[in-house]
């Protein structure tokens, strides 16, 4: 390998699940993947010393912006790898279509099953999956919302298996979180390692709140010219706050919690210093269970009493729509497939893990007695809770899933452990492999679904280790999408649009440098 | 009525003012161009540097890049458009009137000064991130020591008129460089970060960034202390102090002042883009005569003793 001492014995001492993931820069036979030479080269001119110190300034960066998460009341900085993911426009046009597509799919389903459920008549979804989904919610039957757009904003985890595919391992349209660290890594990353990015076309990501507020405001209710958004987070002390007040202030929209928040019959107001005003379109950071405590949790003090009753009058908008957890229920996820055949008349650019169904007494049976090869989830879990990894677990925690999965099979669902591919990661000083995943965001405006390019990249940083997330020691790490974008926003021949040099600066005071002559003579 | 101030010393704090007010827009212009080539690739960054050079008055040098163009914005201490150049020249207009600025203003222009090539030379090693972040919180610093030390006399007065003709000049240079009719979204925020007003700007607007409002904005808003409005009713609160009550015409700093400011007031929302270019020279143009009439008037006094001379050959 070509890449100089950096990358020496990279990936060496990879053992199981790890030594056969896909690597993202290094392919089998040791040669780097195109798009990484670039990068590989800079660091490793860098040398361990330089890239040893850029990592600590991006930590503190992070802090001193505070960009944080919060984890059992302590804000702790997420930490961001100096290597960035990098994927080439052909690789990531299939993930974006694919994205689209099933976000696409998924709309339609959530219309269909908030109306007619076709496709539970067409017999392609048992009834009772729907039922007895926990995100299902009976209320949200006939909230049509203005646009048709249900999921404004979704995540969709895609993981590449051992062969390099991408696969859609989770949907998330309910409220997917992550973005602000999308954003936050580009500019860190830029300002403390600008040498990696010369030279590299890679696609921008900070239209990403232009993009959002566009959707937002197209999902106004209808006869509104200029509507007012709002963001409305739970607060201070929720893990994601970080990222309402960033996605706030980059669209110019209030932060709101549910204190801030009244409904007078079927209008929402926000409580100012100018008194009432009316508020069109919420774009909501809390759960369905929170929302308005005259609808779901009575004892919810972070909602807004009345607001439902607002959006189903046609007076408020709230995004992403209530009732969406139906959709990336993990039971439900089995059947996305068909559903984008069914909705759609398309086959699935992406496919799925392949995915075991409980209820099935043989198939429970099976699944469990393996349960130390599987990996069994929570149909409505996310952020890593409710998850299993039968390989890592103890021989107790598995015997206590066993008598869970039994009480109430429907909850679970079991999948094979796929090794996800690696990334070369700066751990301890050392060029490592470790585990990657991948949320690619995307917002529906209603005409469009505008994926945003790369998304964001948690990493495990634990060797060996599968599990991503914030909350249980993951890092994340700036993801590139190179060449293929539209043009750069500014590049015009020479020829065609000269800019007109503005005219020189003024300076003063008068007569400074003769002044400055002669006192001088006077010391002398 | 304040008390009156050694013309010399006016003109070194007035230059002082701008000076410190050129080295804080000539940093947020380069780190937001620079940062801007970087993330949305402009891959060799030679339009960016192109820009940037236009907007400070420079002279484009055939194939510079990004980086050469901002070291020589940063360094070069024969130009007064650098921050060095800028910073050297108001710490020297500085030295010579310690004796009437708050101890801790000097210190603060002195030390930053003398820390810049330090500063500098670790751009090397991470580039221009914290060289320009420090430059930012630096004149942070002097300014928040001038706004909180000074007594609001001749020394302030004329330390915040430098600053604000300067600011209006920043903003008007950055405005010419942008083509309005065809300028793309990101063109728009970049012009709106480096002039430190995309955060109040998207506030105002709820997110929407569209040509007219971000040219209206920019020129002419009430609120924001950066918008050439602002900056030039402030420059003339400054002169009336100054002139404590005395008559001034047309031709007097204060007179051009007013009358640039009363121009972007009273146009109609919609001709504010007609001749846009004509209109930016004019108030590049008429921030230089304001500057020429404030010399004339408090430093040079040359237009009472023209008077005289030419009463006594009559």
């Amino acid at each position: 390998m070509a890449v100089g001492d950096l990358f020496d014995g990279y990936g060496a001492g990879a053992r199981g699940l790890t030594d056969a993931a896909f690597d993202e820069m290094v392919a089998k036979d040791g040669t780097t993947r195109g798009p990484y030479a670039g990068v590989a080269s800079s660091l490793s001119q860098m040398g361990p010393e330089d890239v040893s110190a850029r990592a600590t300034r991006l930590a503190r960066a992070f802090m001193d912006q505070g960009v944080t998460f919060d984890l059992d009341g302590e804000e702790r900085p997420f930490p961001l790898d100096v290597v960035p993911r990098i994927f080439t426009a052909t690789e990531w046009n299939q993930v974006s279509d694919g994205v689209a597509q099933r976000v696409r799919a998924l709309e339609a389903f959530l219309a269909d099953i908030y109306g007619a459920a076709r496709i539970v008549s067409d017999g392609l979804i048992p009834h009772a999956v729907i039922t007895s989904s926990p995100g299902f919610v009976r209320a949200a039957h006939g909230l049509a919302p203005p646009n048709g757009v249900r999921i404004h904003v979704a995540g969709i985890d895609v993981i590449r298996d051992e062969e390099g595919e991408f696969r859609v391992l989770e949907d998330n349209v309910r409220s997917p979180s992550g973005v602000s660290y999308v954003l936050a890594n580009r500019a860190a990353m830029s300002r403390v390692l600008p040498e990696l990015f010369w030279g590299q076309p890679i696609q921008m990501v900070t239209d990403y709140p232009a993009h959002l507020i566009h959707a937002l405001r197209r999902a106004a209710p209808a006869g509104v010219q200029d509507p007012t958004v709002v963001v409305l987070t739970p607060g201070v002390h929720n893990s994601a706050f970080y990222e309402h007040a960033l996605l706030a202030r980059l669209m110019g929209v209030h932060l709101v919690e549910g204190r801030d928040l009244v409904c007078h019959g079927t209008d929402v107001f926000l409580r100012t210093t100018e008194g009432e005003v009316p508020v069109h379109v919420i774009y909501r950071r809390i759960d369905d269970d929170y929302l308005d405590p005259l609808q779901f949790r009575p004892d919810s003090l972070v909602g807004c009493p009345g607001v439902l009753n607002a959006a189903r009058a046609g007076r408020v908008t709230i995004t992403n729509g209530v009732g969406n957890g139906v959709a990336d229920d993990k039971l439900v996820y089995a059947y996305v497939p068909e559903m984008i055949r069914y909705y759609l008349s398309e086959d699935p650019i992406l496919q799925n893990v392949e995915t075991m169904h409980l209820v099935d007494d043989k198939v429970r049976a099976d699944a469990l007695s393996r349960r130390d090869q599987l990996v069994f989830k929570r149909v409505d879990g996310s952020g890593g809770k409710g998850l299993v990894i039968g390989t890592e677990a103890t021989g107790a925690e598995l015997d206590e899933l066993a008598i869970e999965v039994e009480a109430d099979p429907r909850q679970w669902i079991a999948q094979r452990v796929v090794a996800l591919s690696t990334s070369p990661t700066w751990v301890d000083h050392d060029m490592v492999r470790r585990h990657v995943d991948l949320r690619p965001f995307a917002v529906n405006d209603g005409e469009n679904v505008w994926v945003l390019p790369g998304g964001l990249t948690r990493v495990a940083l634990q060797e060996g280790g599968l599990v991503v997330n914030s909350s249980q020691g993951g890092g994340s790490k700036d993801t590139w999408v190179v060449g293929g974008g539209p043009p750069a926003p500014a590049l015009p021949p020479r020829q065609q649009a000269p800019i007109s040099a503005g005219p020189p600066m003024d300076a003063g005071p008068r007569g400074e440098s003769e002044n400055g002559r002669q006192q001088q003579q006077q010391q002398q | 009525m304040t008390q009156a101030l050694l013309s010399r010393v006016a003109e070194s704090i007035f230059w002082v003012g701008r000076y410190v007010e050129r080295a804080e827009g000539t940093a947020r212009i380069l780190d937001v161009s620079v940062f801007q080539a970087l993330e949305q690739s402009d891959v060799e960054g030679g339009h960016a540097a192109r820009r940037l050079l236009a907007v400070m008055g420079l002279p484009d040098m055939e194939n510079e890049t990004l980086w050469q163009a901002t070291e020589r914005l940063a360094t070069d201490p024969t130009s007064r458009s650098s921050i060095a150049g800028a910073l050297a020249a108001a710490r020297e207009n500085t030295r010579g009137v310690r004796h009437v600025v708050p101890v801790e203003f000097w210190e603060h222009i002195n030390a930053t000064w003398s820390a810049l090539p330090r500063e500098w030379e670790a751009t090397r090693r991470h580039g221009p991130a914290p060289f320009l972040s420090f430059v930012k919180s630096q004149v942070a610093g002097m300014t928040g020591l001038a706004d909180t030390m000074m007594s609001r006399d001749q020394t302030w007065l004329f330390f915040t008129l430098g600053r604000c003709l300067e600011r209006t000049d920043v903003v008007a240079r950055q405005l010419a460089t942008v083509e309005f009719e065809e300028v793309f979204d990101s063109g728009l925020v970049m012009l709106l970060r480096s002039c430190g007003g995309y955060e109040p700007y998207l506030r105002l607007s709820q997110g929407v960034v569209e040509p007219g409002r971000v040219l209206d904005f920019l020129l002419r808003d009430r609120l924001f202390p950066r918008s050439a409005f602002a900056s030039l009713t402030l420059a003339e609160e400054c002169l009336d102090q100054i002139n404590a009550g005395r008559q001034s015409n047309w031709e007097d700093a204060r007179g051009l002042v007013g009358l640039a400011r009363a121009e972007l007031e009273y146009s109609a929302p919609a001709t504010l883009s007609r001749g846009l270019e004509t209109r930016l020279e004019r108030l590049q143009a008429s921030i230089s005569s304001v500057s020429d009439a404030v010399t004339r008037r408090y430093f040079a006094q040359d237009l009472p003793t023209q008077w005289r001379t030419g009463g006594d050959g009559g």
